[in-house]
This record gives structure tokens, sequence and C-alpha cells, in this order.
């Protein structure tokens, strides 16, 4: 048995699953961020399995442009958190409440 | 290797502008003492802005042109979003620099983080493939994020930041995912390609069985569905709206009405092309994925909850971040008379009137609000601008014109553009080719965001009515900036214009229009006759249809 697009839909598939759920269990900010990056990896497996599978390389480009962007992203987001434990000294999301009040 | 030519520079040059002036901004920075205030560099930026959209104005083109190899679409909606989105940029940066000195943030990279953003969503509007929508909006995503948590020493614009932050990418994950299924059509990520694909004799075969996998979930449905729940995200529309009201009062208040105006409309604007173009069915009526059906919903919910919500709110900037969720609404109000041929180039006449106004009107109500912020607390309670119409008669004039704007009375651009908006929606549900239940959905959500825009207006004339009260608690010896002065009077000249005369915007709102819809749309009766209530002026009517010697 050969691994085919199927194989990596569903895995993709998967992968974007753990990470919606995570999104919605976790308590950590940084647990919550790497759900979000588990979600834009498992979008970038299936680009990646749709473009070998047209044998086109836009979707391989896609992903590049992803991962760049991704990065910078979590160059912003962890400056954030790192501003919020300054103020709470926690990161857990049930902290997060300043607009209740 | 595709090569480029001067042209395809040409028609990204209003983006390029403003990446280059937010570059000459960082490195003016570099070379400051740091006590010296910024003042010089927000007139930098606005005067950049500003050229920006002047040269967006400017080079318009007469016909729309597909530049880089196909992946960037010069036309008329890329040049008026661009020209609005500056404008409120220019704004904001002129209204930011007392602000940001009084709060000890004043650094260049503030106003660099406005331009960077602006320029994204210039690029944004403009593209035609998903790589560069992608690209775009991140660039404008990352930018925002970093303005809404720049007031690093305050506890409220970090948590706000890291809620915008989150949401955003859980937005950019659903975008990718969906493009991803999108791609799997044909293995392109353009929008021509993936567009032919969906219309293709065969099409049906992608939506019935498209891998084997699951026989029962069409990829292609579920990657459009994906790409719309995006940008609905990114939009604060409702049901995907929770992040918005925190995210906008934590950030800095000059900000927040370029986060929510600029934002919104360029969102949209790329949502028009996506579902004017590669999502359409050739009479754009309902579409593939149903879509209109989606952002009926959308409209609803948000119309609904926008207004009911910001009604109950004690502090000004909530109310405004909370009626920015009805605005969202109105906007996808729009979008739903885009799957009504006969009413499908009212609808972008009057989707960009509305952006236009509600862009502009935002940036300046906040601007003012950040003016009057009292011992480094922005003016947020009703409380704390009570009497600012008596003690600063202009600037209190001028709030209250955005707000009345905002409010869609007249004589400002909201009430022409709500207007439009409503006769468009209203007229949508006499469409022929439509399904009888799309019609009727559309007239009666018409009359009831009427009804509803009613009730978010009491909102707004509540704070009119505090700026003229009895007492004053408002900082009387305050003299706002004469940058903040200037910012405010270009927001309220060109509320005004757009309120009074608002011609000119509705025909290049109809230039967009010719320039976006397909060939067989146009050759349909596409002038629907706004059925505009009986007090309502001629504003409407006079407005000729568009011509093609117009630049714009």
């Amino acid at each position: 048995m050969s691994l085919t697009l199927e194989h990596y839909l569903l895995l993709s598939a998967a992968l974007f699953t753990i990470g919606a759920v995570g999104l919605v269990t976790r308590r950590n900010v940084i647990v919550l961020f790497m759900c979000v990056e588990i979600m834009l990896n498992a979008a970038n497996l299936a680009l990646i399995a749709f473009s070998r599978f047209h044998l086109m390389a836009d979707g391989q480009m896609f992903a590049f442009c992803v991962m760049a962007v991704a990065a910078a992203e979590a160059g912003i987001g962890l400056a954030i958190m790192v501003n919020i434990f300054r103020h709470k000294k926690s990161l857990l999301v049930d902290d997060l409440n300043v607009f209740k009040n | 290797m595709i090569g480029f030519t001067s042209a395809d520079l040409l028609g990204l040059l209003p983006a390029l502008l403003l990446v280059l002036a937010g570059m000459a901004v960082l490195l003016l920075e570099v070379f400051q003492r740091a006590s010296f205030p910024r003042t010089h560099l927000a007139y930098v930026t606005a005067l950049a802005a500003l050229a920006a959209a002047g040269v967006s104005y400017l080079i318009a083109p007469a016909e729309p042109q597909t530049l880089w190899g196909g992946m960037v679409r010069f036309d008329a909606l890329g040049c008026v979003i661009t020209a609005f989105t500056a404008v409120a940029c220019a704004i904001t940066a002129l209204g930011s620099t007392r602000y940001l000195e009084e709060l000890e943030i004043d650094r260049g990279e503030y106003y660099a983080l406005l331009l960077f953003a602006t320029a994204g969503m210039s690029v944004m509007v403009s593209a035609n493939d998903f790589v560069v929508l992608f690209l775009g909006l991140e660039m404008a995503a990352v930018a925002m994020y970093a303005l809404t948590a720049y007031q690093r020493r305050s506890n409220l614009s970090s948590e706000a930041g890291f809620k915008y932050f989150l949401l955003g990418a859980l937005g950019s994950a659903l975008l990718v995912y969906g493009v991803a299924f999108l791609t799997g059509l044909t293995g392109s990520t353009g929008y021509d390609e993936i567009g032919a694909a969906l219309r293709a004799p065969d099409a049906a075969r992608h939506f019935a069985n498209p891998t084997g996998v699951v026989p029962f979930l069409p990829l292609p449905l579920v990657g459009m569905a994906l790409i719309f729940v995006a940008f609905l995200i990114k939009m604060a529309a409702a049901p995907f709206h929770m992040w918005a009201p925190d995210a906008y009062s934590g950030a800095p208040t000059p900000t927040t009405g370029f986060l929510s105006g600029a934002g919104k409309i360029a969102g949209v604007a790329a949502l028009f092309r996506l579902f004017a173009g590669p999502f359409a069915t050739p009479d754009l009526s309902g579409g593939l994925a149903g879509w209109t059906t989606l952002a009926f919903f959308a409209a609803v919910a948000s119309i609904v909850v926008g207004n009911l919500v910001a009604l109950t709110q004690k502090r000004v900037r909530r109310m405004l971040a909370w009626s920015s969720v009805a605005h969202a609404g109105y906007l996808l109000l729009a979008l739903c008379a885009l799957g009504v041929k006969e009413a499908a180039a009212g609808s972008i006449r009057a989707v960009i009137l509305y952006g236009a106004a509600y862009a502009i009107a935002n940036a300046g109500a906040f601007i003012v609000l950040a003016a009057f912020g009292r011992d480094k607390a922005e003016a947020d309670t009703l409380d704390e601008l009570s009497g600012l119409g008596r003690k600063h008669p202009a600037m209190g004039l001028a709030l209250s014109l955005f707000l009345i704007s905002a409010a869609g009375l007249p004589p400002a651009a909201g009430f022409v553009a709500k207007l439009s908006l409503f006769s468009t929606a209203f007229a949508a549900g006499e469409g022929a080719a439509t399904p009888a239940y799309c019609a009727e959905m559309l007239q009666w959500l018409a009359v009831g965001g009427l009804v509803l825009s009613v009730a978010g207006g009491l909102a707004y004339l509540r704070v009119i009515a505090h700026l003229y009260g009895r007492d004053a608690h408002v900082r009387v010896d305050y003299r706002p900036h004469p940058a903040t002065t200037l910012g405010v009077a270009i927001a309220a000249v060109l509320t005004l214009w757009m309120g009074l005369m608002p011609g000119r915007v509705l025909v290049w709102g109809g230039n967009v229009a010719k320039q976006l819809l397909p060939a067989e749309v146009q050759a349909a009766p596409a002038e629907v006759a706004p059925a505009a209530p009986t007090e309502a002026p001629k504003a409407i009517e006079v407005v000729p249809l568009p011509t093609a010697e117009l630049p714009l």
C-alpha cells in the first residue's frame, strides 16, 4: 500500500482538529498560540499535498509564504505575551479579565 | 522566470510609496533624540499617506489590468479603497501626536506601523491570487496587532493586543486551510484559475466527490466557507466579533478608529473581489456555495447584536466598538445584494460610499476622543466628555458630525451611504432572477436593519446630548495640537462633502462596479432605481450613471 493524497489530507484534517480542540480547551496562552500554529501547519500540509498531486508549485510557494508570515506573527505574539506576563505574572487566559470591570 | 515591467510597478505605486515612507520614518526615528517630540514624523506620515491617496486617484486605470504575471489586479476597486484607507491613515497619524506624547509612548515605530498596515490593505484589495491576498492581509494584520498592543505599560493594551492577535491568527489559519482546498481544484492559487475551475461545466464533479476521502463533504465548498469565516473574524462581524470590543477599547485611542474603520473596508473590498470574481456564478445569483445565505445570516447577527449591545454601553469607546460590529453587518448586507444580478452594481456603489463614509468619520471621531483624554486616561466615560460642545465648540461640532454620520443622519455622509445601502438591499429583493425566499429575506433584512439602525442611532445621540449637556467635566484649559485640528478638519470636510455631494464617490463606485462585475451581468439592466423614502432628498437621483471618461 502506498501513500496517496487522501492520507495526507486525513493527516492534515486530524492536525487541524487537534489544533481547534486545543484552542477551545487549553488555558495557557502559549499553548493556545501553539494550537493556532498546528492549525497553520495542517493547512500547509494540505497545500503541499495538493501541490504535489497536481504537480504544480503554486501550493508549495504559498506554504513558504505562510511559514515566513507565521514566523513574523510568532515574533509579535510572543512579544505581547512577554508583556502580559510582566503585568500579570501569569499566562493563563482566566487571568485576562481587565475588561470585565 | 517571470519578469516584470514598469507597468507592474506603477500598479503597486501607492503601496510602494507607503512602504517606502514607513521605512523612511523608521530611519528618521533612529537619528532622533529620545526626548524630542515626534510631531514632524506625524506630518511626514500624513503627507505620505495623502500622497499615496492622490497617486492612487491619478493612476486609476480606465480598464482593469492584470499585473505581476496575473497575481495583482489593478483596477478601480483597489485604487478607491487604497485612497480612502490612506486618508484614514493620515487622519489617524495627525491625531496621534499629542496623545502619544502624553502617554510617553511617542516613538517613530508607531507611524511606521500605521503606514505598513495601510500598505498591507492596499495589497490585499489588489490581490488576484490567494498568495498575494494572504500576504497583504497579514502585512496589515501583523502591523495592527503591534499597534493594538503598542501602549506597553498598559495592562489593557497588552491584553487587547493578545486577544486581537490570537483571533487574528486563528482567522489566518482558517484562511490558509480554505485556500488549500481551493488549490486542490487545479493546483493553482490564482483567482482566475480557481474561478474557471469552479465554473467549468464539469465543476459539479468537485462538489460531488472531490477526492474520494469523504464522499459527502465537497472540499471546495468547505474551502469557500472557511475563507468566508476567516474574513468575518478579521472584520469583527457576528458571530465572530467577541474579540472586537476588548481589542478596540484597549488599543491606543487614535488607532482604534483606524483598525475598526479602514480594516473593515479593506476586508469587505477583498470579499467583494472574491465573490464578484472567482466565487461567482455567471449570473451571480446565489453562487455555488450559497454564500448569499451565509452573508445574510452574518449580516443579521451583526446588525442585531451590534446595535442592541451598543445601546447598553456606558463607555464611549466600547459603544463605538459594539456599533462597529453593526457597521460590519451593514457592509455584509451590501454583500448579500451583490448576489442579486439586478442589484449588483448598486450594491458595489453603496459599499464604496458606505465604507468611505464610515472609515473617515470613524477615524475622525476617535482622534477627537483621544485629544480630550484627561490625566492620561482617555476620554472614555460619557461624563468626561460632557460640556465638550460648549467649551470647545469646533471640536464638539466635529465630533457630533462624525457621530451623526455613524448614526446615519443628514447632513453627514453616513446618511446618503445608509440610504443607498438600504435602497439597494430593498431593490435586490425585487430582483426577478433571485430565488423568491432570498428576495423576501433581503427585503425584511433591509426593513429590520433600518429599524435597528434607529436603535443604534440613539446610542450616538446620547453621546451628543452629553457633549452639549449642562455640566462641564471636559478638560477646559486644553488646547488641541494643531496637527490634531488639521486631522479633524480633514475628516470633517470629507464627511460633509460626501454627505452633501455624494455624486462623485458614487461615480467612482459605479466605475468599480463596471470593472469588477462579469460582462454577463453588465448586459442585464444593472441600474435599479433606488426606492427612496419619502423624506429623503433627491441626492441619489441626480447621480449620473458611471461613465468611462472619468479616471476613477
